[in-house]
């Protein structure tokens, strides 16, 4: 049974490979001439990863190809479909994405699970099961006929560009509500610290919409697995979270990371977020509790540590600007500024103690910057000296030669 | 008398009269303008202090692509004194070109360059050109990225002289770029060449000196006139102490910097600008169209510039007046004009735009 | 009484004069005088001396103003990187029980030549060669 399916799947692909390799169809000759909207998907299909695939025009839209004139071309016949609905354009990408033997020809890390996953997300199923029309199908995000490869800068989903094309229906208020959804998603990730790091810092893999709610399933993330989420790139941050007294915050019914550092306005994170008295703890724990002297702790701990680390810096500039050479205080500082990330890393496990031996190795380094410092200053301070009993010498010298050259002068005078 | 039963001993053998004559009977004649004696005297000293930092900076500099600025790092952070030695080298430089400068100014407007003196004037000019040559050849030897691209700008315009430019741009940077053999050519110049070349001439300078005495301005009588030895130069040596004081003091509160290792394909760091006795030429070059009547600028400006230098070694033979003794005051109006007023003007300009 | 006067300021002369000299003299001897320190280079280091590494493990050092990292792969060969993270600037460390590159600011990963495997590092770490002078394990950067 298998063997047929295997025999029928190849002989599928190979027909549809050979229609793929067409030269000038009648349809480009035609379309090319005509205006507007009718003659724009020959330029974009030109550009496109369809066209250095081969695959043209009647691959999607049906027809002959072969025909001369525009009836015989445009017959329901040869299968012409014209424009496909959205049901319709899913089905016809799935036909070639979904299928493993013909995409592997192109590619043999092709992906074939779009159409799938497609099916489970919210997009796919407003379109392809309740049939309203409105949710996103391939063509919203990648476009109809300039389709590129996601790498591609000129692609829609470009990490760059990916935020936009979610915009297009998500940044829609209107459109929104009928879905119980805010419309206010965008705006907040662009006020975001990952938004910074994409549009200002060019970091290609800041998360973008699709990094945390997936691209083709796209589905929120529950409340489930939202630490998982955030855990692919903050690994530690997660260990340390799952160690922590808050492990238990999906029996609780909080939102784990969600909780502190909200969804998609993440901020950049402060020590203010532990200050006594406005922490953020305090949105439930309640004054008099172990948690609030916990956050204090950590408060005093982390300030006290960046107010260490900012003196040191300070001093080492200082020395650095009498023109003491500092590479090395500057290297331990670096190494400091690394044990810094980590007792802030340590924060997750919300125990005092275990922040305080983290700075701990973090003092340590400043403490040797610092050390370094007050030398090369207490070495300015020798050459200066130096440099002031040499000057003090010098100007006797010259006094005294005055003198000298007084007496010679008077001398002089009286002789003839 | 031991003394005197060496000096006999020498005199037997050699003739010591030029000396004596040195020791004995050379004079200084006192005027209103005597002070202005000093500069050639200090402009001599801090040549002796280049020397002295120089010979010693050799002990630890390698003049390597590879190892340059790491020998340059290690005199300045592990040998001892080694950041005072260097910053004295790179302070004196500042110091003995504003001093030769200052030489030059004061001979001009004392129209000591007239006749019988006009050799002096010539040998002085050279003095004055080698003294930029060593700046030339020994900003680059750091080979950080200031001096590469010092090296690499200043090597550049050697390459628009007229036929030989080509050639000569390529044998002083050894080869097309700036490389690790620029640093031994610009090295082999900066610490063989240019002092045999400056110390046989600087001998010469001064033998000229020697032989004809101190010129007095025109019109001016001179009061009287004191021994050279020791008195004028007992004061010589009080004005040397007072510069090792100013030089030291430099030294010591603005050491050298050492800068970020040169790296060949970086860009230049903004804001780049050469030392400020080239700062006039640098602004000649900078203010001249890129192309005058199908004339590349950069010929123009050099051009230029050299024929103000060849106007400037000329002098004692366009002042005609001044060899006859009379007061030329064209010539004075002119170098405080162009001279002085208008380089000291470019120097400002340039260094504040 | 002029005479003896004369004198003193002589020897007074002669003897700052000698102060002098000698503060001259001093910082030149003593720069004269050979430093015993091994010279320091950003372009080759002593990153460890041998045997202090097993297979499998791996330590920072000080490659000029930045971090390094000195690997003894499993196979017992070794080999250096920069250890600077090409993401955010982290200093990485090794993961012996993945065999692994770790950064562990946003859990970026480098295979043993320094490329990257996954997570947000955009480039490979910078690779340097290492070989082994005596008891001394030398890292070298290739030519500035």
């Amino acid at each position: 049974m298998r063997k047929i399916i295997t025999i029928i799947l190849v002989f599928t692909a190979l027909a549809v490979y050979q229609n793929v390799h067409a030269e000038e169809t009648s349809c480009q000759a035609c379309h090319a001439k005509l205006n507007g909207r009718l003659s724009e998907p020959v330029t974009q299909w030109k550009n496109s990863v369809h066209h250095q695939a081969g695959i043209s025009c009647t691959n999607c839209h049906g027809g002959d190809p072969a025909a001369r004139s525009e009836s015989s071309a445009h017959n329901e016949k040869t299968g012409w479909i014209g424009k496909p609905g959205p049901i319709k354009s899913v089905r016809i990408c799935g036909n070639c994405h979904g299928n493993e033997l013909f995409m592997k020809k192109f590619d043999p890390n092709a992906r074939t699970d779009q159409l799938k996953n497609y099916l489970t997300s919210n997009h796919g199923i407003n379109i392809m099961f309740k049939k309203d029309g409105k949710g996103a199908t391939c063509v919203s995000c990648h476009g109809a006929h300039d389709v590129l490869k996601a790498m591609n800068p000129q692609s829609h989903v470009y990490p760059t560009r990916v935020v936009e094309t979610c915009a297009k229906c998500h940044a829609d208020k209107k459109l929104m509500a009928k879905y119980g959804i805010s419309g206010n998603e965008v705006s907040e990730y662009k006020k975001s610290v990952h938004a910074k790091a994409l549009y200002e810092g060019h970091d290609l893999f800041a998360p973008t919409c699709n990094d945390c709610h997936g691209n083709h399933g796209a589905v929120p993330p529950k409340a489930a697995s939202i630490e998982d989420v955030c855990g692919l790139c903050h690994a530690l941050d997660q260990k340390l979270f799952n160690e922590s007294p808050h492990k238990a915050w999906k029996e609780s019914g909080l939102r784990g990371c969600m909780e502190c550092h909200g969804n998609h306005a993440i901020l950049k994170p402060t020590d203010a977020m532990l200050a006594p008295g406005k922490g953020i703890c305090l949105k439930c724990h309640e004054t008099g509790e172990k948690a609030l002297k916990t956050m204090n702790t950590m408060y005093s701990t982390l300030t006290g540590l960046k107010r260490k680390m900012e003196n040191t810096k300070k001093l080492v500039d200082t020395a650095s600007e009498k023109g003491m050479p500092m590479d090395d205080a500057l290297l331990i500082l670096q190494e400091a500024r690394n044990s810094y990330i980590k007792s802030h890393t340590a924060i997750h496990k919300f125990n005092a103690a275990y922040v305080q031996q983290t700075a701990q190795g973090a003092f340590k380094e400043v403490i040797k910057a610092q050390k370094i410092a007050h030398a090369r200053i207490a070495e300015i301070k020798k050459r200066r000296a130096f440099f002031y009993w040499f000057g003090a010498v010098i100007i006797l010298l010259i006094l005294l030669l005055s003198i000298k050259i007084r007496i010679m002068v008077k001398k002089k005078k009286r002789l003839p | 008398m031991m003394k005197e039963k060496m000096l006999n001993w020498v005199e037997e053998r050699f003739d010591l009269s030029a000396i004596r004559h040195l020791t004995r009977e050379k004079t200084v004649p006192v005027h209103r303008y005597t002070p202005f004696y000093y500069f050639g005297g200090l402009a001599l000293f801090f040549f002796v202090v280049q020397i002295v930092t120089g010979i010693l900076l050799m002990l630890y500099y390698k003049p390597t692509g590879e190892n340059a600025y790491e020998s340059i790092r290690t005199i300045m952070t592990q040998v001892r004194f080694g950041w005072l030695i260097r910053s004295i080298h790179v302070w004196g430089t500042n110091l003995m070109m504003l001093a030769v400068l200052l030489h030059t100014f004061a001979k001009y407007f004392l129209k000591a360059y007239r006749k019988p003196r006009e050799l002096t004037w010539i040998s002085g000019f050279f003095l004055l050109v080698l003294a930029l040559g060593f700046s030339f050849t020994g900003h680059p030897l750091p080979w950080n990225e200031f001096a590469y691209f010092a090296a690499k700008i200043g090597t550049a315009s050697i390459g628009s002289v007229p036929l030989v430019g080509p050639w000569l741009l390529e044998a002083i940077r050894g080869g097309q770029g700036v490389t690790g053999n620029t640093i031994s050519r610009l090295f082999a110049l900066h610490v063989v060449v240019l002092p045999l070349v400056t110390i046989g001439l600087v001998i010469l300078h001064l033998l000229f000196v020697q032989i004809q005495g101190s010129s007095v301005p025109i019109k001016v009588k001179p009061v009287g006139e004191i021994p050279f030895f020791p008195n004028f130069f007992l004061r010589d040596l009080r004005v040397w102490m007072g510069a090792l004081i100013v030089l030291v003091g430099l030294a010591t509160f603005i050491p050298a910097e050492l800068g970020k290792k040169a790296a060949q394909f970086a860009s230049a760091p903004a804001g780049l600008k050469p030392d400020w006795y080239f700062l006039p030429m640098y602004q000649i070059l900078k203010w001249i169209p890129s192309t005058i009547l199908g004339i590349s600028g950069e010929l123009i400006g050099i051009g230029l510039i050299s024929t103000g230098a060849l106007l400037i070694l000329v002098v004692p033979f366009l002042d005609v007046k001044a060899s006859r003794e009379e007061e030329s005051t064209w010539f004075t109006v002119i170098g405080v004009f162009v001279l002085f007023v208008f380089m000291l003007a470019i120097t400002i300009y340039a260094k504040l735009y | 009484m002029n005479a003896s006067r004369r004198k003193f300021l002589d020897g007074l002369l002669g003897l700052f004069s000698l102060a002098g000299l000698a503060a001259l003299a001093y910082p030149i001897l003593r720069y004269i005088t050979p430093i015993k320190k091994r010279e320091d280079s950003t372009l080759s280091v002593v990153a460890s001396k041998i045997n202090v590494l097993t297979p499998n493990t791996g330590k920072l050092f000080k490659f000029g103003s930045k971090p390094g990292i000195l690997i003894m792969t499993p196979e017992g060969k070794y080999r250096a990187f920069s250890a600077v993270c090409t993401h955010l600037g982290c200093i990485v460390q090794y993961s012996s029980k993945d065999q692994q590159i770790w950064c562990p600011c946003h859990n970026g990963w480098f295979d043993l030549n320094g490329h990257v495997v996954s997570g947000p590092p955009p480039r490979d770490l910078e690779r340097y060669t290492v070989f082994i002078k005596g008891q001394d394990i030398i890292v070298k950067k290739e030519k500035a």
